[in-house]
């Protein structure tokens, strides 16, 4: 019997006993919330790190990242605000706007 | 040189397949493409935004279709529409070609903060009656089937309980959820009002793609352990390692989420259970499962633990304008469209119901 398929089995049996076990308690509203709380923590952090660089780069009158991507959030309301009026436009004109 | 035989033989055999594990190993580790992206040929025929619109048949690229009418497949938002097409000999794609469908696959794109604006309204009311509409003029025909999967199957039932009008013939829903209380612990924290969605929002305004890939990780956390054990295993065999890194890219490859459409999700699909408690909306109005009237095939597979029968069950249910077909497949979420499982049975079948209710064409 090749190391490579009881290497598999194993780690198949194992699976089925931890696995099953580790599914259960990640699937619990406590777990949930503790992983949730981990994402948005890590955003926090990252926002923290990047403090020091916001600062000299808003005192040489710089955007950072985050303000570029701001910048492009509020563009893309705009745009998309146009797009919809757009359509609903279409829509008026033709009675359906599919353009049939 | 004289291969081993006789009780040398098995021996002989571990020796040479620890050999090509050894060297596989080493091409895996530096980045070999076994299965590259997207093999079958396609031409884009429609773009908006960052959706796009690629046509398989005909004009030199693919078969020429013998079925009317054609087939838009239709992914989710999170995923990567290539899972419809991962690599030769395990296509969906081609598979449908090969059946004699006119095929086109509707790809949302990748989504960066210039889409953090992108609603529901602009996938459901913009992209994809247009998509429709680009589809029938390229084909020339005055109809289409969709084909939609997961996520994408959701948004094909929404897109049409806004627009009843648009000319679908046929609609094939494979595991497509419905009923969201089913969908494991994170979306149940979002249901339950435990998660505000506007506090996962990244300094794109999207939903991260990591996020998304923790959401998949956390259903499956030893999925990985597995994974490597069975990659080792079969670390000699190109023909496992092709199939291998196509789907594992297809899996681990999730594109972000537009902020103002996840929203919108998180409160009608999600909070408000909307296709269950006939309370969607799309363009400020309510709109109705019961208004869609085509025929409609119903595709779960009793081994799917991502879109589980509780999610999908009450899908039949609550299509009262038409009379669906269930078919229940012994596959798990992928294996309804891809792999082995897929090319022999479950694919057969999808196409031989969509093949019943289509007609000559080309």
């Amino acid at each position: 019997m090749s190391s490579g398929v009881d290497l598999q089995r194993f780690v198949v049996q194992a699976d089925q006993v931890i696995g099953r076990r580790l599914e259960g308690m990640l699937g619990t509203r406590r777990a949930t919330d503790l992983l949730l709380r981990g994402f948005r923590l890590q955003g926090s952090l990252q926002r923290v790190v990047e403090k020091p660089a916001r600062v000299v780069l808003h005192t040489l009158n710089m955007p950072t990242r985050g303000d570029v991507a701001q910048l492009r959030r509020a563009l893309a309301n705009t745009n998309e605000q146009l797009s919809e009026m757009s359509r609903r436009l279409e829509e008026s004109e033709t009675g359906g706007g599919d353009g049939r | 040189m004289m291969a081993a035989s006789g009780p040398l033989e098995p021996v002989a055999r571990e020796l040479g397949r620890t050999a090509a594990r050894l060297r596989n190993g080493i091409r895996f580790a530096t980045g070999t493409q076994w299965a590259p992206i997207g093999p079958t040929p396609s031409r884009v025929i429609w773009r908006e935004g960052k959706a796009e619109l690629r046509h398989y048949s005909g004009h030199g690229l693919g078969p020429e279709p013998r079925l009317a009418p054609p087939v838009i497949v239709v992914g989710g938002l999170v995923g990567r529409s290539y899972i419809f097409d991962l690599h030769t000999g395990n296509s969906f794609v081609g598979r449908m070609l090969d059946a004699g469908f006119d095929t086109f696959v509707l790809d949302w794109g990748e989504p960066d903060a210039d889409d953090s604006a992108n609603s529901l309204e602009t996938y459901l009311s913009r992209y994809f009656p247009r998509a429709v509409n680009a589809v029938r003029a390229e084909a020339g025909s005055e109809d289409v089937s969709i084909v939609g999967y997961c996520m994408g199957g959701a948004m094909s039932l929404h897109a049409l309980a806004g627009r009843p009008d648009l000319p679908v013939r046929n609609l094939v829903l494979i595991a497509t959820p419905v009923d969201f209380r089913h969908l494991g612990s994170m979306v149940d924290a979002v249901c339950e009002g435990r998660l505000d969605p506007a506090t996962v929002l990244d300094e794109t305004g999207n939903v991260p793609a990591t996020l998304i890939s923790a959401f998949f990780a956390v259903m499956k956390p030893t999925a990985p352990v597995v994974k490597y054990a069975n990659l080792v295993q079969n670390l000699w065999n190109e023909q496992y390692l092709t199939g291998y890194q196509a789907l594992n890219r297809c899996f681990q490859d999730h594109v972000p989420l537009p902020g103002a459409a996840f929203l919108q999700i998180a409160r009608q699909w999600m909070r408000e259970n909307g296709f269950v408690t006939d309370n969607l909306r799309l363009d400020g109005r309510r709109v109705h499962l019961a208004d869609l009237t085509m025929p409609i095939l119903i595709v779960t597979g009793s081994r799917d633990e991502l879109v589980p029968a509780g999610s999908t069950g009450p899908t039949a249910g609550l299509l009262t304008g038409t009379k669906p077909e269930v078919l229940e497949l012994e596959a798990g979420h992928a294996s309804l469209t891809t792999g082995r499982t897929a090319a022999k049975h479950t694919v057969p079948k999808i196409l031989g119901w969509l093949a019943d209710h289509s007609g000559p064409g080309g």
